[in-house]
C-alpha cells in the first residue's frame, strides 16, 4: 500500500512540474506544459497579418492556438530550441492541424505551407497543407525535406506554419478561422522522434529593411534632428524647422516620416503658415503616401506648396506631425523623391558576390550577357550592404578613363543601388565597346555586394489614397483566373492615372489580371508588361484602357487574377498616382 | 481520458445525426465533388441569390432548377466542396489510396492529375459507359481526353469555350492565286502537309522584283506552330511517362518547320529577339502580306482586327480551317486542341460506390440546358468568340464553327510544363540537324517528366 502512494505521489510530482513548464526530453510537444517559446509570429513578409499565439483548449486538449484578424499568419518553430544539437539530423517535421469552425457554426476548409529555411544561407523550401473536410479535423499534416537539402544546428533553421488560403475569408468574407498546432515531432532520416526540449526559445528576428512599397525612394536625405515626439488622437507635436531642413525643401523633395498610429495614418502640421493652421496630407483624405505597413508617410514639398503656398518663407518656423490615433514619431527626414525602380528581364552578373574596405573596388570581368544586356533602358541593380549606405560602380578599364558611375547620383532603395546605362554612358561614352573589360563596386564605408544585375528599368509607382477591393483574396492553380465583381467603390476609383496594386505570390514570381467579362472580350491585362516587384503586381488603369477600351463602363463586372504558376493573391487595391 | 470522452460523444452524436437522417430518407446518397473554388448551385442552396454573382439570365436558373430535378430523378443530393488546392490534391492522394475517397468526383489540373491516373487513382469511363455515351460521341454535354497514347478516358470537362489555335488564312490572297479553298480539300481529306506547303510557295513572292520576297505564305510564333504540327501529325512531345521528343513523327515535325524556312523559305524571317518574338510573328500576319498564319480569336481581337470599335480594321477576310494532316496524322482522329498541365478536369475516383450514376449525375448536371445547345452557345455570352473574327457573318460563322470543332478535340501535352528551356532558332535557321536538335533535348525533357511522375 506504501508503494502504492509512494508511486502515487511521484506521479503527482512529475504532472505537477509538467503543469509549471514541460519535460525536456519528450519526442512530440503537446502543449499540455502551456510552454510554447520555441515558437513566435513572424512579420518579416509583407503579407504578414498580426497573429497571436497562446495556448487554448482544442479537440479535449491543449493546443497552440493561432489567431489572426487579417491577412496572413506566420507562426515558426526554431529547430535549435526544439532539438539543440540534433537540429542538424530532423528530416520530417509532423504536426497536428485543427481548425475551429467560422463565425456562422460551419466548417471552411482552410490551406497553407510548412516552410523549411534550412542551410547556413537561410534556404527555404515548401510543402503545402491543408485541413479540407470536418471529418479529418484536426489533421496530421508532415513536410520533408529534399535529399539535397539538410538542416544545420545552431544555424537559426526552422519550420514556418502559414495560413493562405481560408475558404470562409474568401466565400463570405469573414473573420478568418482560429487554428490550433498541436502534437509537433521532428523525425530523423530514419523515421525515428527526436528528444525535444519544450523549454527552449526561439526568438524571431526582427524585421530588417524598409517596407518601402507605395513610397518614393529617398536619396540626399536630411534628418531632421530630434524628431522623436509622441502624442494622442488628432493632437499636434514638433519642432521648429532647423535651416538644413528648410534648405532641404525643394521642389521634388519629400518628407519622410517613420511612425507608428493606431490609426495607421500621419500627416503633417504647419501652424505657422502664413496661408493659416494647416493639415498637409492625411487626415483620412488620403493625399500622403503611406507604406503598406503603415510605418512610413511621406509628404511631397508639392502638396506642402498647394496648402502653404509657393514661397517656403511663408510657411512658418514649426513642423508638427499629426494622427487620428495615438502616435508615435520615430525620425523625419527631408530628401530628393525619386521613384522605385524595378528590374525586368534582366541577367544576372554570373559569381558577382564581394566585399572590401571603404573605397576599395573590388569586381570581376563582364561576361557576354552582361554585356549584352548593357543597352539603352537598362540599369545595373547592385544589391549590397554598406556602412556607409552608399554604393556605385567602377569601370575601371574605361578607354575615356578609369571612372565611377553613379556615386551620389545612383538611386539606393532597399539595399539595391540602381545605375543606368545613361549614367555610364554619360561618362563612358555612347560605344560600350570602349567601356573595358571589367565592372567593380564600390563604397564610401565598409561593403559587401550580395549580387549584381542588368536589366530593363521600371519605376515602381508610388501610391496614395487607396481602396481596397473587399474580400480579394483567392488563389488559382497555373493559368487559371479566380476574382470577384467589382463593386462600386473599385469602379469609382478606376480612373486615369490609377494603378491597381496586387499583393499575391506565385511559384513564377509572376501575375496580371483578367477582365473577363469585357465587352472588347476576355482580356488578359498586364500579362509579361506590368511592373512586378516585392511581391506586388502593378497594373495601371491605361493599360487595362489599351485592351478594354476608354469607356469603363464597357469592362464588364469582374477582375480576376493569374499567373503562369500557382497563385496565391492576398489583396487588391487601387492607388492613385 | 478526456479525449476518449471526447471521442465518445463525437461518436454518440454521429450516431444520433445518421438516426435523425434515417428518419428522413435512409437511402439518399449525396455526390460531392471536390475542387478549389465555390460552385453555384447545389442541394446546399436554396435561391437563386445564394450565388453572389447571379445575373438572372435563363441559364442561371436552370442551372439553380437542374439541381431539384436530380435530386428528385436519383434520389440524391448534390454538393460542390471547396477543398482549397492543396486539399484536393492531399484528398486524392491520401483517400483514393486508402479506397475510401472522399468525394465522388474531383476537379484536378492535368500536370498532377495525369501522374495520379498513371497511379491507377481514376475510373476509365470506357469501363461504366456504353460506348454510345455522349461523351464518346457527340460530347454535347461533356468532352473527354485521352493521356500518354491510351485510349483510356479518365478526364472530362464541360464543353465551354477556350482558346483555340486552328490555322487562319487570307481569303483574298488565296483566291487572287486560284488557289482552291482548303476547307474543301479538307473536307475532301486533301488538306496535306505538303499540299499546304504547295500554297504556302505560290503565295511565296517578290512582287516588285527586288531579290527581297514581300509577300509570304506563312509566319507564326514557333511554341504556337509546333503545339498544331504536333496535333496535326498525330503526335506529343510529352504525355506520358516516356518523352516523344525524340520519336520520328516529333522528328517530322521538326524538319518540316525547318524547311519552311531553309529550303522552302516561304515564311516571314523569324524574329531573333526572344521577348519580341511572341508578339512580332503573332501579328505579322495583320499585315496583309502573309498567306497563312496560326489562328486564335485573341489574337485577332488584341490586334483589332474586325472588332467594332476598330480603328484600322482588316479588309481582307480571315478564314480559319483545321490544320493540314501530316504523314502520321490523320484527318478523322488528329486532335485539334492541345491541353496543358495547367487545365483542369473533372475525374472519378477509383473505389467510388456505382461510379455510373456519380457519371450519369454529373452529366446531368451540366446538362441544365436539356441538350438544347442554343442555350449552352448563347450567343450573347458568346458573342465575342464569334464576332471577332471576321466582318462577314459567312466568315464568323465559319469561323466559329472551327472553333467549336477544335474544342471536341482536345490532346494533353506537358512538354511546356516541364522547365525545359528550348532555343529554337539553330532549328529554324538551319544550324543544326533535326537529329541533333532532338538529341539536345531529349533527355531533359525524360528527367522532366520523370520528376513530374515521381520517379
Amino acid at each position: 500500500m506504501k508503494k502504492i502512494l509512494v508511486v502515487l505521489l511521484a506521479l503527482m510530482l512529475v504532472m505537477s512540474v509538467n503543469a509549471v513548464c514541460g519535460e525536456e526530453a519528450a519526442t512530440v510537444i503537446d502543449f499540455e506544459d502551456d510552454c510554447f517559446g520555441f515558437a513566435a509570429v513572424e512579420k518579416l513578409v509583407g503579407n504578414a497579418g498580426d497573429a497571436e499565439i497562446s495556448i487554448g483548449e482544442f479537440n479535449g486538449s491543449k493546443a497552440l492556438k493561432v489567431t489572426v484578424p487579417a491577412k496572413v499568419p506566420y507562426v515558426t518553430v526554431g529547430l535549435d530550441a526544439l532539438a539543440g544539437e540534433k537540429a542538424g539530423d530532423v528530416r520530417t517535421i509532423k504536426m497536428d492541424i485543427g481548425l475551429d469552425n467560422a463565425e456562422d457554426g460551419k466548417f471552411y476548409a482552410v490551406s497553407g505551407n510548412l516552410i523549411m529555411y534550412y542551410g547556413t544561407e537561410d534556404t527555404a523550401e515548401k510543402t503545402g497543407w491543408s485541413v479540407y473536410m470536418a471529418k479529418k479535423n484536426p489533421y496530421t499534416v508532415t513536410a520533408t525535406l529534399s535529399d539535397a537539402a539538410a538542416f544545420v544546428a545552431g544555424a537559426n533553421n526552422r519550420v514556418t506554419v502559414s495560413k493562405e488560403t481560408d475558404n470562409y475569408v474568401t466565400k463570405k468574407n469573414g473573420t478568418p478561422v482560429t487554428f490550433y498546432i498541436d502534437n509537433i515531432s521532428l523525425l530523423d532520416a530514419e523515421g525515428n522522434a527526436l528528444p525535444l526540449n519544450s523549454k527552449g526559445v526561439y526568438e524571431a528576428p526582427a524585421a530588417t529593411g524598409k517596407d518601402l512599397t507605395n513610397l518614393y525612394a529617398l536619396s540626399n536625405a536630411v534628418e531632421f534632428p530630434g524628431f522623436s515626439v509622441s502624442a494622442g488622437a488628432w493632437a499636434q507635436n514638433g519642432l521648429d524647422m532647423p535651416q538644413e531642413i528648410i534648405d532641404a525643401l525643394v521642389p521634388g523633395s519629400v518628407v519622410e516620416i517613420e511612425f507608428e498610429s493606431a490609426s495607421g495614418d500621419m500627416w503633417i502640421v504647419m501652424p505657422d503658415s502664413a496661408a493659416g493652421w494647416m493639415r498637409v496630407g492625411g487626415c483620412g483624405n488620403g493625399t500622403d503616401y503611406v507604406n503598406n505597413s503603415k510605418s512610413i508617410a511621406q509628404v511631397p514639398y508639392e502638396l506642402i506648396a498647394q496648402f502653404c503656398g509657393e514661397d517656403k518663407a511663408t510657411w512658418g518656423a514649426r513642423m508638427q506631425c499629426e494622427a487620428s490615433g495615438d502616435w508615435q514619431v520615430y525620425s523625419v527626414k527631408v530628401g530628393t523623391l525619386n521613384k522605385i525602380p524595378a528590374l525586368k528581364g534582366f541577367v544576372e552578373f554570373p559569381g558577382f558576390s564581394t566585399s572590401a574596405g571603404a573605397w576599395a573596388q573590388d569586381g570581376l570581368e563582364m561576361p557576354q550577357e552582361t554585356i549584352d544586356a548593357l543597352v539603352p533602358g537598362s540599369a545595373v541593380d547592385v544589391e549590397f550592404e554598406s556602412a556607409s549606405g552608399d554604393m556605385w560602380i567602377v569601370m575601371p578599364d574605361s578607354a575615356a578613363g578609369w571612372m565611377r558611375v553613379g556615386q551620389g547620383t545612383d538611386i539606393i532603395a532597399g539595399g539595391h543601388a540602381y545605375i543606368t546605362y545613361e549614367q555610364i554612358a554619360e561618362l563612358c561614352g555612347e560605344d560600350k565597346a570602349t567601356w573595358g573589360a571589367r565592372m567593380q563596386c564600390e563604397a564610401s564605408g565598409d561593403w559587401q555586394v550580395y549580387s549584381v544585375k542588368v536589366g530593363t528599368l521600371n519605376k515602381i509607382p508610388a501610391l496614395k489614397g487607396f481602396v481596397e477591393f473587399p474580400g480579394f483574396s483567392t488563389s488559382a492553380g497555373a493559368w487559371a483566373q479566380d476574382g470577384l465583381e467589382m463593386p462600386q467603390e473599385i469602379i469609382d476609383a478606376l480612373v486615369p492615372g490609377s494603378v491597381i496594386d496586387v499583393e499575391f505570390e506565385s511559384a513564377g514570381g509572376d501575375m496580371w489580371i483578367v477582365m473577363p467579362d469585357s465587352a472588347a472580350g476576355w482580356m488578359r491585362v498586364g500579362q509579361g508588361t506590368d511592373i512586378i516587384d516585392g511581391g506586388h503586381a502593378y497594373i495601371t488603369y491605361e493599360q487595362i484602357a489599351e485592351l478594354c477600351g476608354e469607356d469603363k463602363a464597357t469592362w464588364g463586372a469582374r477582375m480576376q487574377c493569374e499567373a503562369g504558376s500557382d497563385w496565391q493573391v492576398y489583396s487588391v487595391k487601387i492607388g492613385q498616382r | 481520458m478526456k479525449k476518449f470522452v471526447a471521442l465518445l460523444l463525437a461518436v454518440l452524436m454521429v450516431a444520433s445525426a445518421t438516426l435523425c437522417l434515417a428518419e428522413v430518407d435512409p437511402n439518399r446518397r449525396t455526390i460531392t465533388i471536390g475542387l478549389w473554388w465555390d460552385i453555384y448551385y447545389d442541394s446546399t442552396h436554396e435561391s437563386l441569390e445564394d450565388d453572389p454573382s447571379y445575373s438572372g439570365t435563363e441559364a442561371d436558373e436552370l442551372r439553380f432548377n437542374v439541381v431539384k430535378e436530380i435530386e428528385d430523378k436519383y434520389n440524391v443530393n448534390i454538393e460542390f466542396v471547396n477543398l482549397t488546392y492543396t486539399g484536393v490534391q492531399d484528398s486524392i492522394n491520401t483517400s483514393i489510396l486508402a479506397g475510401t475517397p472522399d468525394c465522388d468526383v474531383y476537379l484536378v489540373e492535368l500536370g498532377w492529375g495525369i501522374p495520379a491516373a498513371m497511379k491507377g487513382y481514376f475510373t476509365d469511363l470506357h469501363t461504366i459507359l456504353p460506348e454510345d455515351s455522349d461523351i464518346f460521341t457527340k460530347q454535347t454535354v461533356l468532352s473527354g481526353t485521352t493521356v500518354a497514347g491510351g485510349e483510356e478516358v479518365y478526364f472530362f470537362n464541360t464543353i465551354g469555350m477556350n482558346n483555340t489555335y486552328p490555322l487562319m488564312f487570307n481569303l483574298q490572297m488565296l483566291e487572287d492565286a486560284n488557289l482552291e479553298d482548303p476547307r474543301d480539300l479538307y473536307e475532301r481529306g486533301e488538306w496535306t502537309w505538303d499540299k499546304f506547303i504547295e500554297y504556302c510557295q505560290a503565295l511565296t513572292k517578290d512582287i516588285d522584283g527586288d531579290g527581297v520576297n514581300d509577300q509570304y505564305g506563312f509566319c507564326g510564333y514557333v511554341n504556337d506552330v509546333m503545339n498544331n504540327l504536333t496535333l496535326s501529325n498525330g503526335c506529343t512531345i510529352a504525355s506520358g511517362e516516356t518523352e516523344q521528343f525524340s520519336s520520328e513523327a516529333v522528328g517530322e515535325c521538326f524538319q518540316l518547320v525547318q524547311d519552311m524556312y531553309t529550303k522552302y523559305k516561304v515564311c516571314v524571317p523569324y524574329d531573333e529577339n526572344y521577348d519580341s518574338a511572341s508578339d512580332s510573328m503573332r501579328v505579322a500576319f495583320m499585315n496583309g502580306n502573309v498567306g497563312f498564319s496560326v489562328g486564335a480569336v485573341w489574337i485577332l481581337n488584341g490586334q483589332g482586327a474586325y472588332s467594332p470599335n476598330s480603328e484600322a480594321p482588316l479588309e481582307f477576310d480571315t478564314v480559319f480551317v483545321p490544320w493540314p494532316v501530316g504523314p502520321h496524322g490523320n484527318k478523322d482522329t488528329n486532335a485539334l486542341m492541345q491541353v496543358g498541365s495547367g487545365n483542369s478536369y473533372y475525374a472519378i475516383p477509383v473505389g467510388v460506390e456505382d461510379p455510373a450514376l456519380v457519371y450519369n449525375v454529373f452529366y446531368d448536371y451540366q446538362n441544365y440546358f436539356h441538350d438544347d445547345t442554343s442555350i449552352r452557345d448563347d450567343e450573347e455570352t458568346l458573342w465575342w468568340w464569334i464576332s471577332e473574327t471576321g466582318k462577314e457573318e459567312e466568315y464568323q460563322r465559319a469561323n466559329f464553327d472551327v472553333q467549336l470543332l477544335c474544342l471536341t478535340r482536345p490532346q494533353v501535352d506537358l512538354y511546356e510544363a516541364l522547365g525545359v528551356d528550348v532555343d529554337w532558332l539553330p532549328l529554324l535557321k538551319g544550324e543544326v540537324t533535326v537529329a541533333q536538335f532532338q538529341e539536345t533535348y531529349r533527355q531533359q525533357y525524360q528527367d522532366g517528366l520523370d520528376i513530374l511522375f515521381g520517379k
